[in-house]
């Protein structure tokens, strides 16, 4: 339960339509006017200094905690200068907007056209990418057969030491920066890098005298000053030496995530294994006699503090990521560096607490292997019985073997993370790019078919053909990659994040410049269900029972199934055939074939930094927008209609055969291919999981997940009646958090679209 | 479309080769049916008639055409049809699967395949195979029955039946159940003989003479044995009726009871199938609804569950 404190907190986070922020981005300005002609590294590091500065903190009047990205809570920060295009078209939209609103005050609107914008058009992320963007691959973006991220905000998706942090305190790690400085003096990185160290040091010490202020304000009541001293203290200590216990490590973790999100303002810079790097600060808060209801409010107040922060996107990235997922994601469980079970009292107490926010963020997610103590699991299967789709399941039994795969050491792989959704990461060492590119194999599929009106001879010849389409278009994917890869590099350096990853020390190299251990780039292949729903029905009705011509079936694809007697085939496409989710290997092995194919062609390529591609398959809620370019599909799909969401998951609609037939069909796929990780959907109704018996069955379900090797798993476990009375009532259901894909949402804050996909993926219900 | 097979119309169905078991569904992630994660196998079937059946297709030995108005988009007929009557597609010709052939010869072997395809969630989990129906033991169906259970058990899965046990069964029979049937979930509807007879058509007592050569085959009837009870308005939910059933479950020996609350999930199927359904409109039964029936359980010494493990 949230305590009186924790309740009043979660109370005001929805208290106030959200706002746009424009603080930083005049801050941020007002550096660079008085940088001009430095290095770029040095600008950005200065920059974020003058923000950790000047940008207002808040003291909220309960809070146990301090460290505020914006003055109210879940406010937008725009970031002009990684673009300020979007902005600009988009200003008066961002109120109205289908998806994720935000309103902004004509005095920021007039401020944003008159004087941000014009300061930084033409030398932004953006402007650098659009001109270095070759034709070609613009041109196939256009096509809409990829979409390249990041090219108009943070690049995020990672995952900082914060062990390290903890336990070596900010002030050691400033004095080994300011070694390397020393030593290195041409080096701009070391220097920039000790100029975001000194910032944040004074960024904590600025709280320290803001928090100590109000507690000497005549105004404050007694109870509350004696806790804003508390706070006080905490922050005179943490501000150089390490964590001694919970309240310093939580206080540290959350004050260093903060001054990340101020240097990148980015989506998905993740908390890692907190159940790993806590435990110790968790263990001597216990034995110092700090009580389990002080331990948990604390944790509350870190739960809370991480839904203040909301990731603002354009209008078209907010279709492809709907609902604020800002990827404060935290796992618990999974092995240690020897393979042994690394769980703990932490684990299942830090899934508890959910329980209590019943919020979005931190987007949980358990790690399962082999010897996951039946404990952990049970908590797990009673908190994902809560509905709000929390926690998430990952399979250590297929991650650790898809990250050595790719090069990772076995110690590394084994510690394993996750960023944003379901981004797989190594903590402290992997600058990924994990989210770089979304591949659309249907957009290939449709390619191929319209350019070959004369059929094909053989099944092989046909799927011969659609591969050949999406190696063309997966080099010009990573092109278009590369150049926002060298885009950040060029205009975006992250100096503090590179300095809490290895080995951007060692290196003397920002991460955006090849510092970090391990350097992939993460491009996900979606359309794996509807390619083999769609291929099954070419093979069987067209090749082999000759039921129809290939001419006929492309004239009812061009004609999105208007014909006369469209419809009927349309119904015996979806219908009759086989698809992929039922466990019928014909159609099941199409998938597979198509993934691999799909995941060996991109590791072929390799980026600026050094590392390789390497394939996902997951689509958060981009289906919706990949799905809406494609036209009709021979798996009888309409034209524009939705893809197959989660990644993996099959049709929504199509799977009729039952959750277990679910994952026998998934475990076919390889999926120790796909080490920037995938998604896959399922959806209980309430009382298939009712009493004890259902938490057993959602056990052993999960179990059978992880012998079957499979990457990811996430449940939604809310009832179809209570999501359409959410829809028509949506001030009843104010509080109803969801599953979307890789994390949850508030379900009133999802547009139409995405809330008619949750209640349409099938109910497994008996 | 490929040619439509003459034998197979709507008013005359396939007749398939004599005393050939059918089956019309394979369900799988069945969870109330004899504990764990199951797949459960509706045998075609039943010589009995109990007005609450929630499985009318399967009340019939023979094949059957069923129609399902919602999902028809009228390709063949006009709007207002009835599928059953006017439509004149084959089964396996009908687009969106409106219109279905209810009973398929059971194949063992492809049986056997199918039910096992979940065999790591039956080990996960403590699940396995259920028979059901119709009556799954009914003589057209038993030695189909018997070869599936045994194929599953030799593979090492648990094995059930959902079954009133109240058909003839030679000694060889219950023999060979009593060592390949791990749990039997036996019914216990009207408790009084003559009013079985006269409402459902089956006697209690062969009921319970079976499952005593049961016991003297060795099976642990405190065990392996699980009373179903059906919870019927009008027909079984009375005390003295929930009492007396209770009673003969212990007296024979059985300890353990599920109470399963009437529903309507089997009312679409009378629609589809153009069969006279004898509860429709009556309100199905919560948890709460079935409280006081769980009490006399336990008075009774039974361990009960609601709708089964």
């Amino acid at each position: 339960m949230l305590t009186e404190r924790t309740r009043i907190i979660k109370e005001s986070l929805f208290a106030h339509n959200r706002q746009i922020s424009l603080e930083r981005g005049r801050l941020y300005m007002e550096s660079y006017q008085e940088t001009e002609g430095e290095p770029v590294v040095m600008r950005r590091a200065k920059a974020f200094r003058h923000v950790l500065e000047s940008h207002q903190i808040v003291i909220d009047d309960h809070d146990l905690l301090v460290g505020n990205r914006t003055p109210t809570p879940r406010a937008g920060v725009l970031s002009p200068e990684m673009s300020p295009y979007w902005i600009m078209d988009e200003l008066d939209q961002l109120p109205v907007r289908p998806q994720d609103r935000f309103d902004v005050s004509e005095e920021d609107k007039a401020y944003f056209r008159e004087v941000l914008y014009p300061y930084w058009k033409g030398q932004t992320l953006n402007d650098w990418f659009t001109a270095h963007l070759e034709p070609e691959v613009a041109a196939a973006q256009g096509q809409k057969v990829f979409a390249v991220a990041q090219t108009d905000k943070g690049q995020g998706h990672i995952i900082a030491d914060f062990e390290e942090v903890l336990r070596r305190g900010l002030g050691d790690i400033r004095d080994e920066v300011a070694d390397y400085a020393a030593k290195t003096p041409e080096n701009d990185f070391y220097q920039a890098a000790l100029v975001c160290m000194d910032a944040t040091i004074a960024y904590v010490r600025r709280y320290e005298g803001i928090v100590r202020e109000k507690a000497a304000d005549p105004a404050t009541a007694p109870t509350r000053a004696a806790e804003l001293s508390r706070i006080g203290d905490v922050l005179a200590h943490i501000a150089i030496q390490p964590a001694r216990d919970l309240y310093d490590a939580l206080q540290l973790l959350w004050l260093v995530s903060v001054a990340l999100q101020h240097e990148s303002n980015a989506s998905s810079l993740s908390l890692g294994r907190a159940d790993q790097y806590l435990l110790p600060y968790y263990r001597a808060s216990v034995a110092a006699g700090a009580t389990p209801a002080q331990v948990r409010e604390l944790l509350q107040c870190f739960y809370l503090k991480c839904n203040t922060v909301v990731f603002v996107r354009s209008t078209e990235s907010a279709k492809f990521f709907a609902g604020f997922p800002t990827g404060y994601n935290l796992v618990v469980g999974g092995v240690d560096a020897e393979g042994n079970d690394a769980s703990n009292e932490l684990s299942e107490l830090l899934l508890d607490v959910q329980r209590d926010t019943r919020l979005p963020q931190p987007n949980l997610s358990l790690r399962i292997h082999r010897a996951t103590p039946e404990r952990l699991l049970h908590k797990a299967a009673e908190i994902v019985r809560l509905g709000d789709g929390i926690p998430q399941s990952f399979n250590d039994e297929v991650n650790v073997r898809a990250f050595t795969n790719r090069g990772v050491s076995l110690a590394d792989a084994r510690d394993y993370a996750v960023v944003g959704c379901v981004e797989l990461s190594i903590p402290g060492r992997m600058y990924g790019l994990h989210d770089i590119s979304m591949f659309n194999m249907m957009k290939c599929l449709e390619i191929t078919m319209r350019a070959h009106p004369e059929g094909f001879p053989s099944f092989e010849a046909l799927t011969d053909a659609v591969k050949a389409t999406i190696d063309h278009y997966v080099a010009l994917m990573v092109r278009g990659c590369n150049t926002c890869d060298l885009a950040h590099r060029e205009t975006s350096p992250t100096p503090l994040l590179s300095t809490l990853v290895h080995d951007c020390l060692e290196n003397g190299a920002d991460i955006t410049s090849g510092g970090a251990r391990y350097n992939p780039s993460g491009v996900q292949g979606v359309g794996t269900a509807n390619l083999a729903d769609s291929l099954e029905v070419v093979r069987k009705a067209v090749l082999e029972e000759k039921a129809l011509s290939w001419a006929d079936l492309l004239a009812m694809l061009g004609r999105d199934w208007q014909g006369a007697g469209d419809e009927v085939w349309r119904q015996r496409f979806v219908n009759r055939y086989p698809k992929y989710g039922n466990d019928v290997d014909e159609v099941d092995l199409i998938g597979a074939d198509f993934l691999r194919h799909y995941g060996e062609e991109v590791a072929k390529y390799e980026n600026p930094r050094g590392g390789h591609f390497q394939p996902g398959s997951y689509t958060v809620s981009a289906h919706i927008p990949l799905g809406a370019v494609v036209g009709a599909t021979p798996d009888g799909r309409r034209a524009g209609e939705q893809l197959a969401d989660g990644g993996l998951s099959p049709m929504v609609g199509r799977d009729k055969s039952g959750p277990t037939a679910d994952l026998m069909s998934v475990g076919k796929l390889d999926n120790v291919l796909d080490s920037n990780g995938s998604l896959l959907n399922v959806k209980f109704t309430p009382s298939t999981l009712a009493g004890e018996g259902g938490l057993e069955k959602l056990m052993a379900y999960l179990r059978a997940f992880s012998r079957l090797g499979i990457q990811h798993i996430q449940f939604n476990v809310v009832d179809r009646a209570t999501l359409i009375d959410a829809q028509k009532h949506p001030e009843n259901h104010r509080d109803l958090v969801v599953r979307v894909a890789g994390y949850s949402a508030m379900f009133v804050e999802l547009g139409r679209e995405i809330q008619d996909d949750i209640i349409n993926r099938t109910e497994h219900v008996l | 479309m490929p040619a439509a097979t003459p034998a197979a119309t709507p008013q005359d169905p396939p007749r398939a080769a004599p005393r050939a078991a059918l089956y019309t569904n394979v369900q799988r992630f069945s969870i109330h049916d004899g504990g764990g994660i199951r797949t459960v196998v509706f045998l075609k079937g039943c010589p009995f008639r109990c007005p609450w059946c929630c499985n009318p297709e399967n009340l019939s030995f023979e094949p059957e055409v069923s129609w399902k108005g919602r999902l028809c988009i009228h390709c063949s007929m006009a709007e207002g049809g009835d599928g059953l009557v006017d439509c004149p597609r084959m089964p396996h010709e009908c687009p969106t699967g409106a219109k279905e052939l209810m009973g398929k010869p059971v194949d063992v072997d492809e049986l056997f395949d199918l039910v096992m395809r979940d065999v790591t969630f039956y080990e996960e989990s403590g699940g396995g195979v259920t028979l059901s129906g119709g009556e799954c033991l009914a003589g057209p169906n038993l030695g189909a029955a018997l070869e599936l259970l045994a194929r599953v058990h030799e593979a090492g899965v648990g094995t059930a039946v959902e079954s009133t046990l109240a058909v003839p069964l030679s000694t060889d029979a219950v023999a060979r159940l009593a060592q390949v049937v791990d749990v039997f979930l036996v019914d216990f509807k009207v408790a009084d003989r003559e009013g079985s007879r006269r409402v459902v058509l089956l006697d209690p007592e062969l009921r319970d003479r079976n499952l005593q050569a049961l016991s003297a085959a060795g099976v642990d009837l405190g065990e392996r044995v699980v009373a179903r009870m059906p919870i019927v308005p009008g027909y079984t939910d009375g005390p003295a009726n929930v009492r007396a059933n209770a009673r003969r479950a212990r007296e024979l020996g059985i300890r353990r009871a599920d109470v399963l609350p009437f529903h309507q999930l089997g009312e679409g199927k009378y629609d589809s199938l153009n069969k006279d359904y004898a509860m429709r409109g009556v309100r199905q039964l919560s948890d709460g609804d079935v409280a006081g029936i769980v009490a006399i359980c336990q008075e009774e010494g039974l361990v009960t569950v609601v709708r089964g493990e």
